[in-house]
């Protein structure tokens, strides 16, 4: 089914050398390369305790050694919610810059002290007394934290202005019911109801977190800091210290890679602020990978999925039930229920549904989105069900999909119950025919009975992201993002955005797409450095796969009217209409020309046009808009693994992949693979061997926070290039620009179910719980050879 | 969270006299420094806090792979894995210790980190004491007041503790030659990603009467990370001596092997690779013999 029709770029979809070059060369400038003359560094000083009253902070030690320092009774009282991407009635706040009374997690900040170096800033640290009252045992399992003795985390936290009692630590719910599923169940022939657990891993993006502020004389701040979204990171300081936002400037810096872990703003960032306000002293803030991987995880989620089906494939009901523990703070569990629902009704027409979901409060480092937003963790539960249904129902599972996936013309939950639209470029088909013709579907059977010792499958699962968080009403999300695009008196471009880049290539997206509407050589427009949120307009944050539909849609859109205005100067040049003139590139002249329609010899160049109007003293093309979406394109993805599991040794290996992409109009065709492939990478870590267990007496990390014993996935444990394939639907998001919808998230949410499912298929053992290791799998073969071999779950 | 090394002071001798001279000088207030791969780490983890730090790699002494005639391969305290691993001084029949070698860390572990040091360091997860247990090397020390040479089987007495004392160098490892109709192998099983510590280790160098018949002369059989300080698995060695190396009783040795192997975390899934990784090491060393 080819949706695509003719469209001829002539920019997008080609290769050129990444905007922020520097990335490649070294160069490239980060929050932690900054150094301002005079600056001082600053560290900080953690709890040790996952859960204690902290009854008294004295750093006069510290102070004398020359340190500048900051304890909870110098951060201001205001409790924020450190990521605002939601509307202010449905965020929960329950936080200060430093804890005024008690610590609610191993590693959280309660101090920091600033020398002239580190190293003094060190020795000053370590004179810092905290006197600590009561502690009470953590809280590190979901059970735990559930349990109705369990001590209290909070008492009190605020939804909007309202103050809300937190009883048994939980710290929000969510139910969603749609239609009648008693009804449902009533109808099916066949019901099956299974519980999964997928684990809680951390981000292990390359930068960890780092501010520079520079305090100014006019009482404002300067600040270089990771985050995904300046804007944000402004309004919330403007919020905490009440400083007017025209004298925050937070400078956009290029992103070493965050996975999510940026939505919301950092902790450092405000503690590097508290400190360079009062040491009147620009303070330099990085740091460590031990303190990183206390400062953020993925949510974990325990799902139970009860799904009826008709003897014919329908889907009558289904309902779902997810469980959470979500650290020490709830950055955004509410919004996050509200997005597993989204991404578990538009799986597939479920006709009848229920959700429940519940979030609890625990004394581990908080939780927060991590690519896919728990869309990897709900479609692993899931994928699962439909292979377990098809199974049962004798049915082909691609054919199963096929029947009930929800598709063009039907409704998709980009973000949650509130921000749905309608579904208008879909190529779920296609990818289920092609990939199913490429990794050799019919076949699949043949590979079993090869070697006794390796068992080898095929598995396929399903899945998507959205595109941004727009829809027809506004919903509990915010989203908009905002541009301003000029024309420089050369014909070169500069895109001026608050948009992030967090390494994805959404920056050459934005930059191709505003070549593409002026018709200026990619090497011509500038987007990656020297902006701010002094310089920019309004972007809400690059999260949400939003980059490209959302952000670039506002490039487009703001380039289209400076565009219009090109063409309006040039018209009366040429004594002519702008309708009767042509803009096209000229790539032998390397610049955008314009001429009279059927007379291309007759051209001009946009640099003449754009020097003519400074000559003239007519003044510059540019125009500032910002733009909301009013939909939110789902992009899909569809994966087949094949596994081969050695059942001597339990390990499971990936020797080919077909890789299957929706994404409507490719603008990077290289950096889109490289979505893809970068996220197979972090789900086969889901699916076989990321895990970050605490220990249930200290409450700290067993991997201590340090990397040798925290391990992720590497080229090796990939398939060999030659054994992946990647293709693209051949789709055309009519509402996204030039066709264009995300990828990012999409990439990661099906690939744990499609190794689960292939590991299925090779041994017949379903997995409830991730990761598949070694021991899990080696264990699961010896019972099942306990039971005479037939087919089993192992929860 | 406090990961910052302690303050020391460095020297950087140029004689092996002059490097036991500090040591005896500083005597238990000081390290050894060579590749740094494991002594930086375990600073940084504040694991040790030496105040002095003696930096042997300007001491030419302590450099060198020699291959003596009669069959003795002989190992200076500063090569590094790398340069074992890719030396054309090592004669084939000793391959499985560039195996092992290789075994270690990343090539940038590798291109920094030597055996000595792996040796002395004597993490009970070590690549390279597997191997030459089963190559019953010996190993020279050095102090101020004279040298030792002590059998690898006897050197590691725990977790991280050897017999090595304070103002001792590990100069040199004495390989002998094998006996005829040997051959060796290292095996490893990697904890959790391709590259990464090693779970399971197993170095195996058998020895038989001759081709034909395939009875075992003498076997020697290194374990690694499976107990509390890299082992011999004298059992299943004794166990091999006289027996025709069939398949049948290459899984009977595998199974003593697994069963006198003492792991503490991730036991049981340990003992299963002790097992796994025995049999597949016999088998294949025994194919070596044939060449």
């Amino acid at each position: 089914m080819l949706e695509q029709k003719e469209h001829k770029f002539d920019i997008l979809g080609r290769d050129y050398d990444i905007k922020n070059i520097g990335k490649v060369t070294g160069e490239e400038k980060y929050s932690c390369d900054i150094n301002i003359p005079g600056q001082l560094h600053a560290v900080i000083l953690r709890s040790p305790y996952a859960h204690a009253e902290i009854k008294e902070v004295d750093y006069t030690e510290a102070e004398k050694m020359g340190a500048i320092c900051i304890g909870p009774q110098d951060v201001p009282d205001v409790i924020y919610n450190e990521r605002i991407v939601s509307i202010p009635a449905k965020t929960y706040r329950d936080r200060t810059v430093f804890p005024k009374d008690k610590v609610r997690h191993v590693g959280e900040a309660i101090a920091a002290c600033a020398a002239e170096t580190e190293g003094k800033a060190f020795e000053a640290l370590k004179k810092i007394k905290v006197i600590w009252g009561e502690k009470w045992e953590p809280l590190v399992t979901l059970d735990d934290a559930m349990s109705p003795d369990a001590p209290a985390i909070y008492d009190n936290v605020f939804l909007g202005e309202e103050r809300v009692k937190i009883s048994n630590n939980l710290a929000c719910d969510r139910n969603i019911d749609v239609g009648d599923i008693e009804e449902g169940f009533k109808e099916a022939d066949i019901i099956a109801d299974e519980t999964f657990d997928v684990q809680r891993v951390y981000h292990m993006q390359l930068e960890t977190k780092s501010a520079v502020c520079q305090p100014e004389a006019d009482g404002g701040i300067t600040l270089w800091t990771t985050t995904q979204g300046i804007h944000n990171v402004r309004i919330l300081l403007g919020q905490i210290f009440s400083i007017p936002l025209s004298r925050i400037n937070v400078k956009r810096i290029t992103l070493g890679g965050s996975f999510g872990s940026s939505i919301q703003m950092n902790s450092v960032t405000p503690i590097c602020v508290a400190l360079a306000l009062k040491a009147r002293k620009p303070v330099k803030l990085v740091t460590t990978r031990e303190e990183d991987m206390y400062d953020h995880s993925s949510y974990p989620l325990k799902t139970r999925l009860k799904v009826g089906v008709k003897k014919d494939g329908t889907l009558t009901a289904a309902h779902c039930q997810v469980w959470l523990e979500i650290g020490g703070h709830n950055i955004q569990a509410y919004p996050y229920l509200g997005c597993v629902a989204g991404w578990f009704a538009s799986l597939y027409r479920w006709k009848n549904l229920r959700y429940e979901g519940k979030a609890y409060y625990s004394n581990k480092g908080p939780a927060c989105a991590r690519r896919g937003y728990g869309s990897p963790q709900v479609n692993f539960p899931v994928e699962n069900m439909i292979d377990i249904l098809a199974e049962k129902l004798g049915m082909d599972p691609i054919e199963f999909r096929r029947k009930n996936y929800v598709g063009k013309g039907e409704e998709f939950w980009g973000q949650g119950p509130t921000v749905r639209s309608l579904i208008r470029s879909c190529g779920v088909e296609e990818m289920l025919d092609r990939g199913a013709e490429l990794i050799e579907w019919d076949k699949k059977s043949e590979l079993k009975n090869k070697n006794g010792k390796i068992k080898r499958g095929i598995g396929v699962a399903r899945g998507f992201h959205t595109s941004g968080t727009g829809g027809p009403k506004a919903g509990e999300v915010i989203d908009y993002s905002g541009a301003t695009v000029k024309i420089n008196e050369d014909g070169s471009v500069d895109v001026i955005t608050a948009l992030m880049d967090h390494g994805g290539g959404t920056w050459e997206a934005g930059a191709k797409v505003a070549a593409e509407v002026l018709k200026v050589p990619f090497e011509k427009v500038s987007i990656d450095n020297g902006v701010d949120t002094r310089t920019t307009v309004f972007d809400v944050n690059t999260h949400a796969t939003r980059g490209v539909y959302c952000g670039c849609g506002a490039i487009k859109y703001v380039a289209e009217k400076v565009k219009e205005m090109l063409l309006n100067y040039a018209a009366t040049l040429f004594e002519d209409r702008p309708e009767n003139l042509v803009l096209a590139l000229n790539e032998e002249l390397g610049q955008g020309i314009i001429y009279p329609i059927d007379l291309p010899e007759k051209y001009k160049t946009i640099a003449e046009i754009a020097d003519h109007a400074r000559i003239n003293s007519v003044g510059t093309f540019v125009y500032t808009s910002t733009l909301r979406q009013k939909n939110c394109p789902p992009c899909f993805i569809t994966y087949f693994t094949e596994v081969e599991v050695n059942t001597e040794t339990g390990e499971i290996s990936v020797p080919r992949v077909v890789m299957m992409g929706d994404s409507g109009t490719i603008i990077n065709p290289e950096l889109w693979k490289g979505q893809i492939l970068g996220a197979y990478a972090l789900g086969i870590g889901l699916g076989k061997l990321e895990d970050i267990p605490y220990n249930k007496e200290s409450g700290k990390l067993n991997c201590n926070g340090l990397i040798t014993d925290f391990k992720v996935p590497i080229t090796t444990d990939m398939p060999h290039t030659d054994n992946i394939t990647v293709e693209h639907a051949h789709t055309y998001e009519p509402t996204g620009p030039f066709g264009a919808k995300g990828i990012g998230e999409a990439a990661l949410s099906a690939v744990a179910s499609s190794f689960g499912n292939a590991v299925y298929d090779a041994v017949g053992i379903r997995f409830h719980k991730l990761p598949i290791t070694p021991e899990v799998m080696l264990k699961a073969l010896q019972d099942k050879n306990r039971i005479g071999g037939k087919n089993k779950d192992a929860h | 969270m406090l990961k910052r090394i302690n303050k020391f002071e460095y020297f950087a001798p140029s004689t092996l006299a002059e490097a036991i001279s500090l040591l005896a000088e500083y005597k238990g207030k000081a390290k050894l420094y060579a590749g740094g791969t494991d002594v930086l780490v375990q600073m940084k983890q504040r694991k040790i806090t030496p105040e002095y730090i003696i930096d042997i790699k300007n001491v030419p002494e302590l450099n060198g792979i020699t291959y003596s005639p009669e069959g003795e391969l002989r190992i200076g305290a500063l090569v590094t894995h790398r340069q074992f691993a890719i030396s054309k001084n090592v004669p084939e029949k000793f391959t499985m210790l560039k195996e092992a070698s290789l075994a270690v860390g990343s090539v940038q572990t590798r291109n920094r980190g030597t055996i000595v040091g792996n040796i002395c360091t004597s993490s009970p997860a070590a690549d390279t004491p597997p191997a030459l247990l089963a190559l019953d090397a010996g190993l020279k020390l050095v102090s101020s007041t004279g040298e030792r040479t002590v059998k690898i089987c006897d050197f590691f007495t725990g977790p991280f503790k050897n017999i090595l004392k304070d103002t001792e160098i590990l100069t040199e490892i004495l390989i002998p030659d094998l006996p005829e109709n040997s051959g060796g192998i290292y095996l490893w099983h990697s904890k959790i990603t391709e590259e990464d510590e090693t779970l399971v280790g197993v170095g195996v160098v058998v020895s038989v009467d001759n081709l034909q018949n395939k009875v075992c002369k003498q076997a020697r059989i290194g374990l690694g990370s499976v107990a509390p300080a890299p082992m011999r698995a004298v059992k299943t060695e004794d166990f091999l001596k006289g027996k025709i190396l069939d398949e049948d009783t290459i899984g009977q040795a595998a199974e003593i092997a697994a069963n006198e192997s003492l792991p503490r975390s991730r036991a049981e899934y340990r003992k299963e690779m002790v097992k796994v990784q025995t049999k597949r090491a016999l088998s294949q060393a025994l194919k070596r013999i044939e060449g």
